[in-house]
């Protein structure tokens, strides 16, 4: 009975905990990207584009390390279906000596980048999908002009071992290319925690 | 049916195998006048199964070196933080000044070296180093951050007893930890773990010599608390606590050990069989409500899946004798003369308040303040505290700066339990008890920068349950000017010198920072006669900001290193 009751108290906090920092179904306004391999970018860079994995990246941190190559993956196995993947840098460069716009195009030229490496100085697009680390993975699809948040989350659940990974990012893109809504469109993220800058 | 049996002897098996144990890890003992502490954010694979977790490394993954000290040696320690976020490195147990004390005021920025030093002065005995940035601490020390400190001197040197580490002489951090669905570490609204973690290994075992041996045992949990005995109840001896060797062995079959606190402790092994086990358990059940771990339920911030049963801390596994196995329990070990009550010349008193809802544990009312000095003491006073706890929940109370003397429980030296007879730097404090100790406060005056004083649960330390005191005395100095600072040769390859022509200034605390402002160097009361090494530093133009003692004013040169 207790244990009951104890549950009930507690599945509300853990709901909202969860949700939080939530940004699923969230509209995202279209942003302007300067990236340190591709140059400056908006979202009509990508003719017919039908989605996009944006992934929260950074140089120093053991978790984000681990996926320069998955990130470049993902983009070989859904560019031609109209999904681009685009890394993006919110750390502080002032505060983080590895993080500065030319340390970001060594990383991106010595790990062959094949997605832009965009420099989130203002740490803005961070905010609109309130970002909380690195890595951390959003896909937004585009859905009658808007483009909406339809996972958020992990890039995966296996950092050192990519083979036995359960791929969270690519299985939501792919629900989502079938005309399907996503099947598990949350995961929870960990890593580097991204410090905003008070404005 | 032969299929059933041959199902439940596959299924034994399985069973079997879950329930492997992992040799703990013995850090790496280093033993050196300079230290380099490189501290990491990292991975480290600490479920069975799935992610890695992320941790916090000292020069490795989780758990640092084990650093070793001699008393009466200078020691250099240079700690630079490859962290995404600040830091501090405390010295727990540690008598050194309060500027190098790595309290809550010394924050090392991400990318900035800390470079604090002393002359160690601490008897023989097992300290450690942790992290303590106010509101951070939880989650940094959960994360692994820390190690361990063992002090060498003439005197327990002397003593015929085990000292050969890793083995017969082990250090043993005990832990435990709670994961998210993730494998994360969780750190926020959960006060204990679930699964064992010692020195930062999962399934922890440990295998010794069939011989008598020496833990070095150290409580390096959130909050939960360790009434430790073997699985077969065999007696053991304490001889040593937070401050060293005491003055002679003490014979139980229990101990309690709190958070923050250290047991030294031999037990003899030499009558086991060589492949036989046995567990270093907690006995934990039964407790009064305060014990922290006694709580029942096995979930949310109070619960856990440890508390208040008989689990095992440590699995042990005996195999066989060194070459020349230390014999014998010694009768005498030190000659110790503790403070008495009567020593004090001043008596002080806190009161544990709050902890009611949403209100954190505090002392006497007032949480934690950076800008508040709560007790200002007089160089070499002998002092006597009692803190009293009449409030919902028992707590680990520390203080920095002095190894203190218990002189009563509850107001009488007989309630004193035999287990903490030495100088400690750490007591439990139960509910419903007051603490009396007594200490003396030499060497380190600073009106400035003070010590603290708090319980060592992590989230009541976070949430406030934190005061601090100053130790002064009376010699002033003279502010410096501007023009008394000459830094030379400048530019520079190697070495930065400071002159100051005020021989009656002093210089307390030089920070250096690059052309963006960027910390790189923090060197707190620097010892101007050796000179700054800058030669790790890349070629540019760096800040230096000169902290005057007598007036606080920073005084702004340049320099060039080339
Ligand atoms: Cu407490």
């Amino acid at each position: 009975m207790n244990r009951i009751l104890l549950v009930f108290l507690l599945a509300p906090f853990l709901l909202q905990a969860q949700s939080e920092f939530s940004v699923l179904g969230k509209e995202i306004v279209p942003f302007e990207m300067h990236s340190v391999n591709k140059g400056k970018l908006t979202f009509d860079s990508f003719p017919n584009a039908k989605g996009f994995a944006i992934v929260f990246f950074c140089n120093h941190c053991p978790m984000a390390k681990l996926y320069d190559e998955r990130i470049q993956e993902l983009e070989r196995n859904f560019s031609a279906q109209g999904v681009h993947v685009i890394a993006v840098n919110p750390m502080d460069s002032l505060v983080y000596e590895e993080e500065s716009w030319k340390e970001m195009m060594k990383r991106a030229s010595r790990m062959n980048y094949i997605v832009p490496y965009v420099q989130d100085g203002s740490q803005n697009i961070a905010r609109q999908f309130n970002a909380q680390h690195t890595p951390q993975a959003f896909v937004i699809w585009k859905e009658e002009n808007h483009w909406v948040v339809r996972y958020e989350g992990s890039f995966d659940d296996n950092g050192e071992h990519p083979q036995s990974a359960t791929p969270f990012v690519a299985n939501a893109i792919t629900d989502l290319l079938q005309g399907k809504s996503v099947s598990m469109p949350q995961s929870e993220s960990f890593g580097c925690r991204i410090f905003y800058r008070k404005k | 049916m032969k299929n059933r049996i041959l199902l439940l002897s596959f299924l034994f098996v399985s069973l079997q195998s879950i329930a492997q144990f992992n040799e703990i890890w013995i850090p790496t003992l280093e033993d050196a006048s300079t230290y380099n502490l490189n501290v990491y954010d990292t991975l480290k694979q600490l479920r069975p199964t799935g992610n890695q977790t992320v941790t916090i490394g000292v020069n490795g993954d989780m758990w640092g070196p084990t650093l070793v000290l001699h008393k009466g040696q200078d020691v250099q320690m240079n700690v630079t933080n490859h962290l995404n976020d600040s830091t501090t490195v405390h010295w727990h147990g540690l008598h050194l000044p309060a500027v190098m004390d790595g309290g809550p005021h010394q924050v090392i920025p991400p990318g900035a070296t800390w470079q604090p030093y002393w002359n160690v002065t601490n008897r023989a005995g097992t300290y450690w180093y942790h992290p303590h940035l106010h509101t951070m601490t939880t989650e940094q020390l959960m994360k692994g951050m820390g190690g361990f400190i063992i002090i060498q001197d003439d005197e327990e040197a002397a003593m015929n007893l085990p000292r050969t580490y890793g083995e017969d002489d082990f250090p043993i951090a005990l832990s435990s930890r709670r994961y998210t669905a993730a494998n994360q570490i969780v750190t926020a609204n959960s006060a204990y773990g679930d699964y064992m973690l010692v020195n930062g290994t999962s399934s922890p075992q440990l295998t010794l010599p069939k011989q008598l041996v020496r833990l070095r045992i150290l409580n390096v949990e959130n909050e939960r608390g360790y009434n430790l005995g073997f699985s077969d109840n065999r007696n053991f001896y304490i001889i040593a606590n937070d401050g060293g060797m005491l003055n002679a062995p003490v014979q139980v079959n229990r101990v309690k050990l709190m958070v923050g606190e250290r047991v030294e402790i031999l037990v003899d092994l030499s009558g086991d069989v060589a492949g036989s086990t046995l567990d270093l358990k907690a006995y934990n059940t039964g407790f009064p409500l305060g014990f922290p771990g006694g709580e029942p339920g096995t979930s949310g911030t109070f619960g856990s899946l440890l508390n208040n049963i008989d689990f095992v801390a440590l699995h042990l596994v005996v195999t066989n004798p060194t070459a020349n196995p230390i014999v014998g329990i010694p009768s005498a070990l030190s000659n110790e003369v503790y403070w008495t009550a009567n020593d004090a010349t001043v008596n002080r008193t806190l009161t544990v308040t709050g902890g009611q809802g949403p209100v954190p544990f505090v002392f006497d009312n007032l949480g934690f303040n950076m800008t508040t000095i709560n007790k200002t003491v007089n160089l070499d006073a002998i002092e006597k505290w009692t803190v009293t706890n009449n409030q919902i929940f028992g707590h680990s109370f520390h203080i920095h700066d002095v190894e203190f003397k218990i002189v009563a429980r509850n107001g009488s030296a007989a309630n004193v339990g035999a287990h903490e007879q030495g100088w400690k730097d750490v007591f439990y404090l139960p509910l419903g008890e007051s603490v009396t100790f007594v200490a003396k406060f030499s060497d380190y005056a600073d009106a400035e920068h003070p010590f603290m004083y708090h319980c060592h649960f992590g989230l009541h330390e976070d949430a406030g349950m934190m005061g601090q005191f100053v130790v002064v005395n009376n010699v002033s100095t003279e502010e410096i000017n501007d023009a008394d600072i000459t830094l030379f040769p400048n530019p520079t390859q190697e070495v930065l010198r400071i002159a100051n022509s005020n021989v009656n200034g002093r210089i307390y605390y030089v920070t250096i920072m690059n052309e963006l402002g960027r910390t790189v160097m923090m060197l707190p009361s620097p010892d101007l006669s050796r000179g700054i090494d800058v030669s790790h530093l890349a070629s540019g133009i760096y800040l230096v900001q000169l902290t005057d003692k007598a007036s606080k004013k920073i005084i702004v040169k340049k320099f060039i290193k080339e």
